[in-house]
């Protein structure tokens, strides 16, 4: 099969895939259904505060696949659902941001720059449409760059990487995240470092599990997704309930702010945006598409180079549509660009990632990484046909996205109203019951709990949480990628050294901690260090 | 002579089947069945165990919860299966190395083969060594010889006993093979692919590869030619008088009631031998189709598979 | 940014921790050494990766130390990151979870205790949690527990508006996960 073939049968894939119902005579695909149902979601929790799209997709992943099995026929809904939330939440994030001044998502902050002004101005409509159409905007540009770009670094991956660059790469990746997120990069290492030690609990080859002291109850380890829950959700939750329990005395009154009656935005205020766009969204791809650097930071560079094109009447910060513009393309340019790592390296850039290839290795039948893209002839690669079926389901959000999304965005509104303090609870035990569903042991909710409680400290603390996620999820891949390249070099002591090209990994793992550690972070970073 | 009663067992097998069936109306679970799987989700012996799990509940209305418990090469499962209550409401499926070879490797495993009763095996793997066809080898020898004139073979092993084996096989000829542990069944068939291993076990995901030509299986590790390659030459042509291939079994607690141990066993023995079912389909395709070794003849075949990998365990020692 | 003084004491706690990891827990609690001679082969063994990750952390909590120790930029504003507010809240909140818990646990077993009568044989849960209405009488009354008691506690007090909520929420929660999925097991029927 060419690779236009393989292109068409993963676009088939899901419109000829198992039908959910059929309209009129015609079926409608399942892996369809899903996507919409997981935008539309994503939508509604991006707009509601405290929550985003990492926790509707670690909720719904157990529940979809008991639902869907564990066949390849699997795949393409469960990560078309997947896919939708991401971009959902991506939109939806901006909701509260412009709307009420406190961001759903750390990516979010900037948005409140600019989008609150606006607001308070009577000019929330506008906002959000603006916010929307640059939103769409990256997005769908960030992912024609990985459906051209992930192919083929995954093929020059694939021949020029051997065990001992693998794990160099992967230090490299956990050397970026710890780095970058936060404000201080030791802590970072730090948090690194803890989560490779956690996730070292129980695992390893032999037959006694290490590092239990002899229990039962440690001896399969920590659950990858209760972990990562535990640290994520229920540790924010935690922290909320702290600081509602705090304040519960000081009732909070929301004004409403009377609005403009003309809120739409003409095609060529969009097109006086588009300069805006088209660079944030460059800046958010570029910085997407390297392991591990969020969007938060996308966002902050997006909102700077803005700032120093802009020469208009309102300056940045008081309620301009180019700064609401020049944040959300480059924030929501990074989701798209943070599936190049995963899909041509196997290494999660950030958490809806690591979701995306949960559900792949839960289910099974494709294993996001660099074997994924041969492009075999004489047999049909069915992965391949999947990561096209994949991409097709990212096109098929961005449809959606582009027709109905800012309309929905629009009505949600109202969910950024919901009080903290009667939806927190509900999350708590929706997450309690996730991982039950998927562990059926009450050994996992102590975890959960107690991966709260250590996620509650670390906000307190002002660690970062995101390098001990992904260092916690990639520390399996490590050890492996270690163990066999000590192996195969028979032992050799300096085993990782032996090759250039994970001697230039190395040392840029250092140079980027020794880079961070020196250079000065500017508020914005300092903000938001804890995610 | 290990040889000989294998074969013996899997007679005697297909003997079982007609035999067992009647027990099958007497005995019905009080609740539902939980089904511990040994290995991750997507594997070989998971997708047996959840058609097994599918099959069981159309034809009895048995309501099955299959559960995955994974972890170092079935210890993690075998462990945890042992403790549940003998009732017949747990059962648990591994691959028969996991306790014959495990309990006997580990210094310590918590567990012994008189913790559990052997109901049924399902299936057997199709083990091979393999490498990429355009290395220009054909079999072993070739291999062999190639690591007699100085080149590092590096190879892949998904468990300690494959391991063993590949020593084993180095021992016996004469060379030293850099053994590479690799994760789950696919991951020696990945590193050959990528180039990053020369050689690797496979236990039946190769099939298509080799199907293709991509692949081709050098050495049959398993006591029957392979399937796919019935031209492979066989291990005992290397001086090894062990195969190295395993069985999916199906495992409960020791001490369950033998009503229950009886219609469990017939209940799946039917399903694994029935053309037209899932499972059937399933083990024909991708392993090595319906073995259903049941009863008296799994314990005697359990009893020499621990017999051989203490065999291979002193002739590596 | 964390006040001097905090993160001191939070780097020093972080460098003994990895000291008594590295020194004592880890050599002690693995099976292989980091380096394992066996057969001829030199292969890594378990203990590798968690006495480099806990040496490295040991490293950057003393590097961090340091770093601190010299700061000069002093955000001493802030209060605190853990105080005594902070631990009595903890102390409530883990209270009410553990209280709501056990209730999820042994209401559905209490309940078939109570009102299954059976003629010869003794029914235990266990038979029982695929049969409705016992299997979900943990998890109704645990969950309703939880929320609630949870609303109750954030809010300080206690408002029939919330019971109704942590009613419903229980309710689509049954919905999502019973009605449509055989083979999924609310808690706490996994454990019996």
């Amino acid at each position: 099969m060419g690779v236009f073939e393989y292109v068409w049968a993963g676009v088939l894939a899901v419109f000829l895939g198992p039908e959910a119902f059929s309209l009129f005579g015609i079926g409608v695909p399942i892996t369809l259904v899903m996507v919409v149902f997981g935008f539309l979601l994503g939508i509604v929790i991006g707009a509601t505060p405290g929550l985003g799209g990492p926790f509707v997709m670690a909720v719904s992943l157990p529940i979809l696949i008991s639902f869907f099995g564990f066949t390849p026929d699997a795949l393409l809904p469960v990560m078309g659902f997947l896919v939708g939330v991401m971009k959902g939440a991506t939109v939806g994030g901006a909701v509260p941001a412009i709307l009420f001044n406190t961001p759903g998502t750390p990516d979010a902050l900037m948005t409140t720059l600019d989008g609150y002004p606006m607001t308070k101005r009577g000019n929330a409509g506008k906002a959000l449409r603006t916010a929307h159409f640059a939103s769409v905007s990256g997005d769908t540009f960030s992912d024609l760059v990985l459906f051209t770009t992930a192919p083929f670094l995954a093929i020059i991956v694939e021949s020029y990487l051997g065990f001992a660059e693998k794990a160099a790469l992967i230090v490299l990746s956990l050397s970026f995240v710890a780095a970058v997120v936060g404000a201080s990069p030791m802590k970072g290492l730090m948090a690194a470092f803890f989560g490779i030690l956690l996730a070292s609990v129980g695992t390893g080859e032999d037959l006694y599990p290490r590092m239990t002291m002899g229990t039962e109850f440690l001896a399969n380890g920590f659950p990858l997704i209760t972990a990562v829950l535990g640290v994520l959700i229920m540790g924010e939750v935690i922290t909320s309930f702290e600081e509602t329990w705090r304040d519960r005395r000081a009732a909070r009154v929301q004004n409403q702010i009377p609005q403009s009656d003309d809120n739409s935005l003409s095609w060529s205020e969009r097109k006086a945006l588009l300069p805006y766009i088209s660079v944030s969204a460059a800046v958010g791809t570029l910085i997407g598409a390297l392991p591990g650097i969020g969007s938060t930071l996308a966002a902050t560079l997006g909102y700077a180079t803005g700032q120093k094109m802009h020469k208009g009447p309102v300056k940045f910060g008081d309620g301009t549509p180019e700064g609401v513009a020049a944040t959300e393309a480059a924030n929501s340019s990074v989701s798209g660009a943070n599936l190049i790592p995963v899909l041509s390296l196997g290494i999660p850039g950030n958490v809806s990632a690591v979701f995306l290839i949960l559900a792949a290795e839960s289910i099974g039948g494709f294993n996001p990484g660099p074997s994924v893209f041969r492009f075999t002839t004489s047999e049909v690669n069915p992965e391949l046909v999947i990561a096209f079926g994949l991409f097709t389901t990212m096109m098929c959000a961005n449809i959606l996205n582009w027709t109905i999304g800012g309309q929905f965005m629009r009505w949600v509104g109202v969910m950024s109203k919901v009080p903290k303090q009667v939806l927190m609870p509900m999350v708590f035990l929706l997450t309690i019951t996730a991982v039950y569903v998927q562990e059926t042991s009450f050994d996992a909710i102590f975890f959960l709990l107690g991966f709260g409680l250590l996620g509650f400290f670390m906000r307190k603390l002002r660690v970062p949480i995101l390098p001990f996620v992904i260092a916690f999820i990639l520390a399996s891949n490590l050890e492996t990628a270690l163990r066999q390249a000590f192996a195969v070099s028979g032992g050799d002591p300096f085993f990782l050294f032996r090759s250039p090209i994970s001697i230039v990994f190395l040392v840029l793992s250092v140079v980027v901690i020794v880079f961070f550690m020196c250079g000065k972070k500017d508020e914005a970073a300092l903000s938001s260090e804890v995610s | 002579m290990k040889l000989g009663t294998l074969k013996a067992a899997l007679v005697g097998a297909t003997l079982m089947v007609s035999t067992t069936t009647s027990a099958l109306a007497e005995w019905q679970p009080s609740g539902p069945i939980k089904l511990m799987i040994a290995f991750r989700a997507g594997g070989g012996v998971d997708t047996s165990a959840r058609l097994l799990a599918e099959e069981l509940t159309a034809r009895h209305g048995w309501e099955i919860i299959p559960e995955n418990v994974a972890g170092r090469g079935g210890a993690a499962m075998a462990a945890k299966l042992k403790d549940e209550p003998a009732d017949g409401l747990t059962i648990g499926m591994t691959t028969t190395d996991s306790l014959a070879y495990g309990i006997l490797a580990a210094k310590n495993p918590g567990f012994a083969l008189e913790d559990f009763e052997n109901l049924t095996t399902i299936t057997g793997s199709q083990t091979g060594l393999i490498s990429k066809t355009d290395r220009g080898w054909r079999t072993l020898s070739d291999v062999i010889e190639a690591a007699k004139g100085g080149q590092t073979i590096a190879a892949g092993a998904m468990s300690a006993k494959l391991a063993d084996a590949l020593y084993y096989i180095g021992l016996k000829n004469g060379v030293d093979f850099k053994i590479v542990m690799v994760q789950g069944g696919k991951g020696g068939l990945n590193g050959v692919v990528a180039d990053d291993l020369d050689i690797a076990w496979a236990a039946g995901p190769q099939t298509k590869g080799v199907q293709a030509g991509d692949l081709i299986n050098l050495v049959s590790a398993e006591a029957e030619p392979l399937a796919v390659s019935p031209d492979a030459p066989m291990l005992t042509e290397y001086g090894i008088d062990l195969t190295f291939g395993t069985k999916f079994g199906v495992f409960s607690p020791a001490g369950i009631p033998s009503e229950a141990e009886e219609a469990i066993t017939a209940a799946i023995v039917d399903i694994v031998n029935d053309p037209s079912s899932k499972l059937n389909e399933f083990i024909s395709k991708a392993f090595a189709g319906p073995q259903a070794i049941a009863g008296a003849d799994f314990d005697t075949f359990m009893e020499t598979a621990q017999a051989s990998a203490f065999e291979l365990l002193a002739a590596v020692e | 940014m964390l006040a001097r003084k905090p993160d001191l004491v939070f780097a020093a706690l972080c460098l003994i921790f990895a000291l008594v990891c590295v020194l004592f827990w880890l050599p002690r609690d693995t099976e292989t050494a980091m380096i394992e001679v066996f057969r001829r082969q030199i292969s890594m063994g378990d203990a590798f990766v968690p006495i480099v990750a806990g040496t490295l952390m040991g490293i950057c909590a003393a590097i961090h130390l340091v770093m601190t120790a010299l700061r000069k930029d002093l955000y001493d504003t802030e209060s605190a990151p853990v105080d005594s507010a902070a631990m009595a809240f903890l102390i409530q909140l883990t209270l009410v979870v553990a209280l709501s818990l056990a209730v999820m646990f042994w209401a559905g077993p209490l309940a078939v205790e109570l009102f299954v009568v059976s003629g010869s044989e003794d029914i235990t849960y266990r038979q029982m949690r695929a049969t409705y209405p016992y299997k979900l009488i943990g998890f109704v009354l645990g969950g309703f527990a939880l929320v609630f008691g949870l609303s109750a506690l954030i809010e300080g007090q206690i408002r029939a508006s919330r019971a109704i909520l942590a009613l419903i929420t229980v309710a689509i929660l049954v919905a999502i996960f019973d009605l449509p999925l055989d083979s999924v097991l609310l808690p706490p029927n996994g454990d019996w």
